[in-house]
């Protein structure tokens, strides 16, 4: 009951919020009944190079293939790779976050120094090798890399700075005081107090995976043969449509990120007002 | 060792920056290791893949032809059997890993990584050093640029607050977190492809073979640069303004601000008194802001073509070219570390205090 109370309080504290909200449920809907209604966006539906018309509302690829279609396919995909990439860092981030935040001494300090090293060590390098280095590179999979490489850091450090805060306060002293132990102290006092801080978290790390996945897809190392917003902007680098002036192949799946990811970043950063 | 201790004592910054280099050489070695122990971990290392690719005919190395008949298929194994024990001895995986590792370490400190497999006669730290300039030149202003604008657009976004600083705020802050890569598609669309001001890829006109060193090729190049400039500069700035924003809101609360206005302090010298202490907890989030950026640019470079490091991990990955992907991660490493290190340096220089910025930065 608490517990729901905190959520609906966060997430409707003002209109921005709920807007954003609204915005990801429409992306959520589309993502997941817009492929029952859509042609296979892997088939050969209409001639090549299409402008966008009544049948092909984004027109067609090079090769005839509806990229409405596959923009529906595409949204669904990189949220799938989304929500798994930062429901994965998420968990990695609370851990790392959590002990390092609530552990004293050694430690502390030493999952605190592993958070600073992955805070450094840079991104998109790092999946390149680990894309080049899979066999087969699955929506799982590259998810899985997103997750653990991409987005846990920063988030395990925000949530180390929240543990930190939260540990000085009284009621954790009068919890210590009264006997309890430290795993009901962890999962009984501190994160009932940061479950909306972590859901926050969640979607700044649903829309780092979701832009890095683009970014890992782009250059054509993203998961094979599934088509998602990154590798429509692959396909369309690679087929020189740029040079040949067909906007609508390579605009609206960074318009769909942008918007997607805009909303779920502007809710991640309303805490901190 | 006496004299070098109490010259330690006597200049904390001496010691702040000891403390650092040595954080970073840890860091340094920690992502050396994690370079060697990836491939090594993974069920399939790069010598099965490279295998694999060749069987199913992505190399063109006449194998396919010689397999054509029935009665090849012994010969094919055995191909295949000879292939492998030579790519394992190329990649050194038939030692033993103690002596894999040192072997690692040597190619190191020695910066040889031998030849490449995809530049065939040139070895890979000349490949590197080669296309090093450009991505450093690429990299260099945008944290600096950041600095200067994004730090104002931050500062003034509390300051001044009105709707346009908050408007300006808010488009460097989406332009921040906006798909840099499909914003240099957009940029490359607009300017190069419909106005055709600039070109659209490449870091120089291919007239030029080489860079040389004229007033021609600088400017030729200078062309070239733009765009892809563009596209990653609005990262600096947002990182710079967020960070700015948020630091410059503590201070506005703060009892010295309302002291100096009480004492009718002109309205810009108590925006330096503010922009002065907010700055330091801004430099904290540095680090995570310098990776970024490098991830940026590296994705960049491939949009645009630009021969810089990116690129060239690019066509490492896909020619599975994997002594140039380690060395190229390596010297990435190296580029962010360096970036960092003197990052802290002017930190330390701007710090009257060392290191307790760093500690109520990270309480934030």
């Amino acid at each position: 009951m608490k517990k729901q109370n905190l959520i609906k309080r966060t997430l409707f504290r003002n209109k921005k919020i709920a807007v954003c909200s609204i915005i990801v449920l429409i992306f959520a809907f589309i993502g997941i009944f817009g492929p029952f209604f859509v042609v296979d966006p892997m088939e050969f539906s209409g001639y090549p190079l299409e402008p966008p018309s009544l049948a092909h509302p984004l027109g067609t690829d090079i090769f005839g293939r509806d990229l409405f279609s596959w923009l529906v396919y595409g949204i669904r995909n990189s949220m799938i790779v989304g929500a798994i990439a930062g429901g994965i860092s998420l968990l990695i981030a609370i851990t790392m976050g959590g002990l390092s935040g609530y552990l004293r001494g050694l430690v502390g300090e030493f999952f605190n120094a592993i958070i600073n090293i992955f805070l450094v060590i840079p991104v998109v390098p790092l999946l390149i090798i680990l894309s080049t280095l899979a066999k087969e590179r699955s929506l799982l999979l590259v998810a899985l890399f997103i997750g653990c490489v991409t987005a846990w850091p920063g988030a395990a450090r925000a949530i180390r700075a929240q543990v930190l805060s939260l540990r000085e306060k009284e009621f954790i002293n009068l919890a210590m005081l009264t006997g309890k132990g430290s795993k009901s102290i962890i999962f009984g006092e501190i994160f009932p107090n940061m479950i909306s801080y972590i859901l926050l978290q969640f979607c700044g790390a649903f829309a780092n995976a979701m832009v890095a996945e683009a970014g890992i897809s782009l250059i054509g190392l993203g998961p094979a043969n599934i088509p998602t917003l990154g590798m429509m902007l692959h396909w369309s680098i690679r087929s020189l449509t740029i040079l040949l002036g067909i906007w609508w192949w390579f605009v609206p799946p960074g318009v769909a990120l942008i918007i997607l990811s805009g909303a779920l970043y502007t809710i991640s950063i309303s805490y901190e007002k | 060792m006496n004299i070098s201790f109490t010259l330690l004592e006597k200049h904390p910054f001496l010691r702040f920056l000891l403390k650092k280099v040595l954080v970073f050489l840890g860091i340094f070695f920690f992502s050396a290791c994690l370079i060697f122990a990836l491939p090594r971990l993974m069920p399939s290392n790069p010598v099965e893949i490279m295998v694999a690719r060749i069987l199913s005919g992505e190399f063109a190395t006449g194998i396919g032809g010689a397999t054509g008949g029935s009665s090849a298929v012994a010969t094919r194994e055995e191909i295949v059997e000879v292939l492998r024990q030579v790519y394992l001895e190329k990649f050194g995986l038939d030692k033993p890993i103690q002596i894999q590792f040192l072997l690692f370490w040597k190619r190191i400190f020695t910066f040889d990584f031998g030849v490449s497999y995809s530049y065939y006669p040139s070895t890979v730290s000349d490949i590197i050093m080669s296309s090093l300039p450009w991505t450093l030149v690429l990299i260099a202003p945008v944290p600096l640029i950041g600095f200067f604008v994004g730090n104002r657009i931050g500062s003034y976004s509390v300051v001044k607050s009105n709707k346009l600083t908050n408007l300006i705020f808010y488009i460097t802050l989406y332009l921040n977190r906006m798909p840099y890569y499909w914003f240099g598609l957009v940029l490359v669309y607009i300017f190069a492809v419909t106005l055709k001001w600039f070109p659209m890829s490449g870091a120089y006109s291919e007239k030029w073979l080489r860079p040389v060193w004229n007033l021609d090729f600088f400017l030729d190049a200078a062309h070239h640069y733009i765009l892809p400039f563009l596209s990653l500069v609005w990262q600096g700035i947002g990182g710079w303004a967020v960070g700015m924003r948020a630091a410059m809101f503590s201070q506005i609360k703060s009892t010295y601000v309302e002291y100096t206005k009480q004492l009718g302090f002109s309205f810009s010298k108590i925006r330096k008194y503010m922009e002065r202490n907010a700055i330091l907890p801004n430099f904290t989030w540095l680090p995570m802001a310098f990776s970024g950026l490098i991830s940026q640019t590296l994705l960049v470079e491939v949009v645009f073509g630009y021969p810089g490091v990116g690129s060239l991990m690019y066509s490492a990955a896909y020619s599975l070219d994997y002594p140039l992907l380690e060395a190229s991660f390596l010297i990435i490493m190296l580029i962010v570390l360096v970036g960092n290190l003197i990052c802290d340096i002017v930190y330390g220089l701007l710090d009257p205090r060392i290191g307790s910025g760093y500690i109520s930065g990270e309480a934030r």
